[in-house]
């Protein structure tokens, strides 16, 4: 199965004023169980794009396909629980969404509002808990009293603990200091191995090199570029027209004038191989 | 160098908190540099910043001494202190007062009782050194994060401190806010002879800093210039952080049987060795 | 959420927008009291004149003046319905139990649609070309003298500019956190009243916290940029008086004079 948008635009409060166009035009297919990231700058339109994802807007026109599920213009908000179970969300800070007593009642609220008894739904609670790297005993606290960075772990488990197909994450470690950062990308990177979807959207180019099968890049509301990492950063001179930043390594390798690569290394490791083999050879 | 600001044997601890969040520290911060405070979430970074303007005030002991400029810290010398610190905090929304950006600017001189014939000059001069004077009468909801920043170092410019602290004051901006956040910083610095002290995880930032102070758990494990501190991987490990890009790289070469000479502190020391080796061989 | 009347500003250059928001506010507010001395048709008719002046003046499409009045539009009918079935007086043309249509009632039931609906629009007039901002300020100048009696005017004047700027703030919060909620699938629009109060708690208690941390994180903000309490404050911003408040005075003065000369006494 697959990701598919066909000709989707949204304009955001059409007819008045303001009337702003969101989407322009966005063609793409993407296999699913594939770690996709979603670059581009602020008001690039990411996040609009991502919020068509799970129908928390609508195209003005034109058709989405995703997890098995179609939305167009006229999909009625009463059909949208299935396709919100499958397709999840996070969204950046997501620390703010949290309102239970308790955590495990925090994180057990998505998965009873898709369906699950209460005991199941604890018991999954109980598992993504864990998954997420909290102690048990956590369970029973307000999720008030928990550091920033242990509301974040609990508010990701919340939206991992009905396993959706999809899971779409807005910079989910922005603000995370480097280790608890570094745990979470394993996180997902394992949810995704485990036959899953992951769309990260980010500004960290070092996670794109690091992560990504396939990476959308937006500019202005239009999708101008989809390729694999190595496409993508193969054109220095494409992203500097476009702002766009190469990975730490990358650019690294850049200055070093007299090696030669055969391929441009985009992560630490093959920067350190590529450098290796020049140096040996 | 002179010391602008200097601790000795000062604690906190918050009311009903179990242990001290600052237990006894001590260090001095000349005048003139830039000083990077690193350490994990919760190690307490953030309550240094509250400490030097008297925001919070320390645990009583006839020790304790907090100096800043050269005036001691006390009940009726706060506002004096608060003259000479300004702090640009992390939320970019939580901290714009003002309806507009001029009166946002405005704010910390109408504190003062600026005289308005001053004032005007004044607002005007500071907006127009960060760069925001076709948005002087913007309302903040139309300014993005990094936008909002500039706006509160214009502010915090307009009472003409010594001291300009940012607390965590780029980890909500994307990448180029980030950037042009702290190239401000920088040109700022130089142009008003300004003492910069930096709360940050971002490695890369701390590594461009004069001077390092860093935290674990309340108490300052170490303190000193970047090579020194980030040639220790063990200790940057432990408190939760990563080593700057170029420390990796050169563990990751000499793991791989590349000798690199322990000499080497920048990127460009780096660059320009590896480039050496190529021609030799 | 976009019906809300409050901060409905249109930015414009017209005569009335240079007018100072004081005179503009003193004006709105005794337009309310002195259109009770219009009572007959000749100074109803001078009241509607000057208002379809006042309003042209703004040069702002009459659409949007439709929408400040269209929220209210029942309680004016209604109000005026009332009067028309329980004033008694002058002939009577039709009775049933306790309604009654008379010659007065008729008159009186257009004269109230007239007076509602003209306090409106004036109202409407002044919040469409009035920045809030600059409301508050006139709000602040107006109950200036209560400083006599130690009320905390500047005080209260900084609470409701902030309130004021944090308005979309908040709003953008409240969207944030229903999108979150909403991908958890958590149901904002359907099921009994119950249910629907159920489900506002995961809007609210987050609202709620974020909101605390706003005022927390502000008001450490104004501390460390030395704010401690109106006293040996300066002011940035000021009000102007202008020859265009003089139009609007003698505008106003014209109107009352006129409604004092023709009313019936």
């Amino acid at each position: 199965m697959s990701i598919e948008f066909k000709n989707v635009n949204y304009v955001y409060s059409p007819g008045s004023p303001l009337e702003k166009k969101g989407l322009d035009n966005i063609n793409f297919t993407i296999k699913e169980n594939k770690f996709i990231t979603l670059i581009g700058h602020t008001g690039s339109g990411k996040s609009t794009l991502m919020q068509h994802f799970n129908a928390l807007l609508k195209p003005t026109s034109g058709e989405i396909k995703i997890a098995g599920i179609t939305i167009t213009p006229q999909t009625k908000n009463k059909n949208l629980k299935e396709l919100r179970r499958r397709v999840s969300l996070v969204f950046q800070f997501p620390e703010a969404q949290l309102f239970e007593n308790t955590v495990i009642d925090d994180i057990a609220f998505g998965p009873k509002n898709f369906g699950y008894t209460d005991e199941e739904a604890k018991e999954l609670a109980g598992k993504w808990l864990e998954k997420v790297g909290l102690p048990a005993e956590v369970a029973t606290k307000s999720p008030f009293d928990l550091s920033g960075g242990q509301m974040r772990r609990v508010a990701i488990a919340g939206v991992m603990a009905y396993q959706p197909d999809v899971l779409c994450l807005d910079e989910p470690a922005a603000g995370l200091d480097p280790q608890a950062k570094a745990q979470m990308m394993q996180l997902f990177l394992d949810y995704q191995k485990e036959g899953h979807t992951v769309i990260l959207v980010t500004h960290n180019m070092d996670d794109v090199a690091e992560y990504a099968d396939d990476v959308l890049v937006l500019e202005h509301g239009k999708l101008i570029k989809h390729g694999s990492p190595e496409e993508i950063f193969s054109n220095p001179s494409w992203l500097k027209e476009h702002y766009l930043d190469l990975p730490t390594a990358t650019k690294f390798a850049n200055q070093l004038t007299n090696y030669d690569f055969a391929e441009t290394p985009l992560t630490l490791n093959q920067l350190v191989q590529g450098i290796s083999k020049n140096v040996k050879e | 160098m002179d010391n602008i600001i200097s601790f000795s044997n000062v604690s906190l601890t918050y009311p009903e908190a179990k242990r001290p969040a600052i237990n006894n520290i001590s260090f001095n911060i000349k005048k003139g540099s830039w000083t990077a405070i690193i350490g994990h979430n919760g190690s307490g970074k953030s309550t240094i910043t509250r400490l030097i303007n008297g925001l919070l005030i320390p645990d009583k002991d006839s020790d304790t001494i907090i100096e800043v400029d050269g005036i001691k810290l006390s009940d009726d010398t706060v506002w004096q202190v608060r003259d000479r610190v300004g702090i640009v905090f992390q939320n970019p929304d939580n901290q714009f007062v003002g309806a507009t950006v001029a009166d946002d600017v405005a704010f910390g001189l109408e504190n003062r009782g600026v005289p308005r014939e001053q004032m005007l000059d004044i607002v005007d001069k500071s907006i127009a050194n960060v760069g925001m004077m076709e948005y002087k009468f913007a309302e903040p909801s139309n300014l993005s994060g990094g936008q909002k920043q500039r706006v509160a170092i214009a502010g915090i410019l307009a009472v003409k401190p010594q001291i300009i602290i940012l607390d965590e004051a780029t980890s909500m901006l994307d990448p180029n806010g980030r950037k042009s956040i702290l190239s401000l910083v920088r040109k700022m610095q130089a142009k008003n002879n300004l003492t910069v002290i930096s709360i940050t995880h971002d490695i890369d930032e701390a590594e461009k800093a004069d001077d390092i102070i860093v935290l674990d758990d309340g108490v300052i494990i170490d303190q000193g210039a970047p090579e020194t501190i980030f040639k220790q991987a063990d200790l940057i490990e432990k408190i939760g952080l990563e080593e700057p890009f170029i420390y990796r790289l050169m563990t990751k070469l000499r793991e791989n049987g590349i000798d690199i000479p322990n000499k080497i502190k920048s990127q460009e020391e780096l660059l320009e060795y590896l480039c050496q080796l190529n021609l030799k061989m | 959420m976009s019906k809300i009347i409050i901060g409905r500003y249109i930015p414009g250059d017209s005569l009335i927008y240079k007018m100072d928001p004081r005179g503009k506010l003193l004006a709105t507010i005794c337009f309310i009291f002195f259109i009770f001395l219009a009572n007959n048709w000749i100074t109803y008719s001078i009241t509607v004149f000057f208002s379809i002046v006042a309003i042209l003046a703004t040069r702002l499409r009459i659409k949007v003046l439709w929408d400040g009045i269209k929220p209210l539009i029942w309680l004016i009918f209604f109000t005026s319905l009332l009067q028309l079935f329980f004033t008694t007086g002058g002939t009577t043309y039709w009775q049933w139990t306790i309604f009654t249509i008379s010659s007065y009632g008729l008159t009186n039931a257009v004269y109230v649609f007239i007076r509602f609906t003209l306090i409106i629009l004036i109202s409407t007039v002044m919040t469409l070309t009035t920045m809030p901002l600059e409301i508050a300020d006139a709000m602040e100048w107006l109950l200036s003298p209560l400083r006599l009696i130690k009320v905390p005017v500047d005080k209260i004047a900084l609470v409701m500019s902030i309130a004021l700027r944090f308005v979309p703030t908040l709003f953008d919060q409240v969207l944030k956190i229903m999108n979150a909620q909403r991908s958890r699938g958590a149901d904002f629009s359907s099921g009994g009243l119950i249910k629907r109060a159920k489900a506002i708690a995961p809007l609210l208690v987050p609202l709620f916290i974020s909101s605390l941390e706003t005022a927390i994180d502000l008001s450490t903000a104004m501390e460390s940029r030395g704010y401690r309490g109106s006293q040996g404050r300066s002011r940035y911003r000021i009000l102007k008086w202008s020859k265009y408040d003089l139009y609007n005075l003698s505008y106003f003065v014209l109107l009352v004079g006129l409604l004092l000369v023709f009313r019936t006494h």
